[in-house]
């Protein structure tokens, strides 16, 4: 039994099939690469595991309990943690304020104790802020910690993203193309950044364009097309796969 | 625990400061008096709810003034008709605004878009009717006098001046208690909600909750400010909650600023403004021009702002800083500097 288990998942949006029996498990220390040509269904798929979209049929387990259909927060607060492929970052915020906000979860103050400033809130301040200095450090972003997120290139926007996520302290990360829009240097750190975090125990999903990536980052690869799992297996099994090379070879050519 | 409480305490207190250099600013000018600056304090304060929902929430609500007047008749019926305390009957008034304020948003945020709108809409005028229909309880339109003046131990507040020192002390103790939210960790999960709700859920945040939160938090604003209209004209009627007051609070809001704390007392100040001089002005050119042409003034307020200040008074003031910043060559940081960030959000 995998960490997460996505069985049978079925997703319709009017007569278009988006997921048709999509089965598949994530294990912890290993990056699962979820690929597959555009409109394949990646993005819906993390959807469905993160709460933003219930499925038609099918199940999606997490430590063998059935979470499909629970709402995004709750989903959050078991330790799932996600990346948006449109970034969606909160305005004016501070990329260490990014973080903190990620540490929702982990803390506690109530709207009352942060109102009269009761010790509570002075605690998990300076915890917070111990927590995200080092995170803040791990990611790169210690030099702009105090600038608003907005203000970064592109390439450091989407570090803040990983950042507030991994800030969640989660034990499945659910990544949806993490280095689109990055350069071949910028997406090679992402790429050795994912495999120091699974050798430390977390389990990343990861959906990704970037094949040269795919291939050399990620512990096994599942390959979506129309909806459908086509192949599944280690990079080097699924890259030679015929079925894969089809569905590949439009895309490739355009 | 020393230290951390100097710096805030230098800070309101220099706000509170601000507040007493303006009663010689209103004797000073014709058309105001310290009557003026209850309504000003008060405005403001009720206002400060509306846009911690409109700046976070994102949502607009066309019933603030109900909430006001919540606190308002709470206040008026337990002090005098059953003698409480009015500090008593203001958190009264207060539970029953925050409760009722969590059932209407209980039911408006699970549905999308603007709904609020349309809810408070509705809970105000249902509000306004209930007042004026319910005789026994009431006094229905001719409303309820004989209300007692506020008193906190041996202070009384019978006066402009001292009602007016209350109200600004309250004034600042709300925004002292909203800057304290808006930089911890319920308030950020606001602000990030307002910014982008997905995100904000995919980590934890729950955003139904904190809607429903947000929105009651708004409404204790307006309900203690309406328990200090009450005590401050003795006297309450449901004219004083219709949907006019409910445009003006919107007004307020929205002429100040929506995304910062500092946006409901600037915006408030900028409707007395208006309003007095208007009324000092207009029958000068106008010759017999009676009645309210200060919806006039509103409206032209409203656009003007939207045209020209998007983000309100204080957005305006806030742009203004950095300008004189960078001015000044205070340019010795990259990029907008969070020194000057603070004055917009905080």
């Amino acid at each position: 039994m995998s960490l997460l288990q996505v069985e049978g998942v079925t997703v319709q949006f009017g007569g278009l099939r988006a997921l048709e029996g999509v089965s598949l498990g994530v294990d912890p220390g290993r990056v699962t690469a979820l690929i597959g040509p555009n409109g394949a269904g990646k993005t819906t798929l993390l959807n469905v595991i993160s709460g933003v979209l219930r499925p038609g049929q099918g199940r999606v387990r997490f430590r063998g309990r059935d979470i499909t259909g629970w709402p995004q927060h709750r989903v959050a607060s078991l330790g799932i943690a996600r990346t948006f492929q449109n970034l969606q970052l909160f305005g004016q915020m501070t990329v260490r304020e990014h973080l903190l906000v990620g540490r929702y979860r982990l803390t506690r103050t109530s709207l009352l104790e942060a109102v009269l400033r009761l010790p509570r809130h002075f605690r998990e301040e300076r915890e917070g802020r111990m927590a995200t200095d080092a995170l803040l450090a791990r990611l790169g972003l210690a030099d702009v910690a105090d600038w608003p997120a907005a203000a970064l290139p592109y390439g450091r926007q989407r570090l803040v993203e990983v950042g507030r996520a991994l800030a969640t302290e989660p034990s499945l990360l659910l990544l949806d193309e993490p280095t689109a829009g990055l350069s071949g240097g910028e997406a090679e750190e992402v790429g050795q950044l994912l495999r120091r975090l699974a050798g430390e125990g977390l389990a990343v999903l990861l959906v990704e364009h970037h094949m040269d990536l795919v291939m050399a980052y990620s512990d096994w690869v599942v390959v979506l097309d129309h909806g459908v799992v086509i192949a599944q297996g280690p990079p080097e099994q699924v890259q030679s796969d015929p079925q894969v090379i089809e569905a590949y070879l439009g895309e490739e050519a355009a | 625990m020393g230290l951390r409480w100097w710096g805030p305490l230098a800070l309101w207190g220099g706000v509170f400061g601000i507040g007493v250099l303006l009663l010689p600013v209103a004797d000073a000018l014709p058309f105001l008096t310290r009557a003026n600056l209850v309504v000003f304090a008060l405005h403001a304060i009720a206002a400060m709810g509306l846009t911690l929902v409109m700046g976070f929430a994102g949502q607009v609500s066309l019933g603030h003034a109900a909430f006001y007047g919540v606190g308002a008749y709470t206040s008026a019926l337990l002090t005098a008709k059953v003698d409480w305390h009015p500090l008593l009957a203001m958190a009264a008034g207060a539970v029953i605004a925050a409760v009722l304020a969590a059932m209407l948003g209980r039911i408006v945020f699970r549905l999308r878009g603007h709904f609020l709108a349309m809810a408070t809409l509705a809970f105000g005028l249902v509000f306004y009717v209930v007042m004026r229909s319910w005789d026994s309880l009431t006094g229905g339109n001719q409303g309820t006098g004989g209300i007692p003046d506020f008193t906190l131990g041996r202070l009384r507040f019978d006066t402009d001046t001292s009602m007016y020192l209350l109200a600004w002390a309250v004034l600042v103790l709300g925004l002292a208690a909203a800057r304290n939210l808006l930089a911890s960790r319920p308030g950020r999960a606001l602000v990030a909600m307002g910014a982008s709700e997905v995100a904000a859920a995919s980590v934890g945040i729950d955003v139904v909750r904190t809607k429903m939160a947000v929105f009651a938090l708004g409404a204790v604003y307006a309900s203690v400010a309406g328990s200090l209209y009450a005590h401050y004209v003795t006297y309450v009627s449901p004219e004083s909650f219709g949907l006019l007051p409910s445009l003006r609070f919107l007004v307020i809001s929205t002429v100040g600023g929506i995304d910062s704390v500092w946006g409901a007392p600037l915006g408030s100040a900028a409707v007395v403004l208006l309003t007095e001089g208007t009324r000092e002005l207009v029958p000068r050119f106008v010759s017999g021009a009676t009645g309210s042409y200060e919806i006039v003034a509103y409206g032209l307020a409203l656009v003007l702002v939207l045209l020209f200040l998007p983000r309100g008074l204080a957005g305006g003031i806030a742009s203004l800083v950095r300008w004189a910043a960078e001015w000044l060559g205070a340019r010795q940081r990259p990029a907008p500097t969070p020194a000057l960030e603070e004055v917009e959000l905080r």
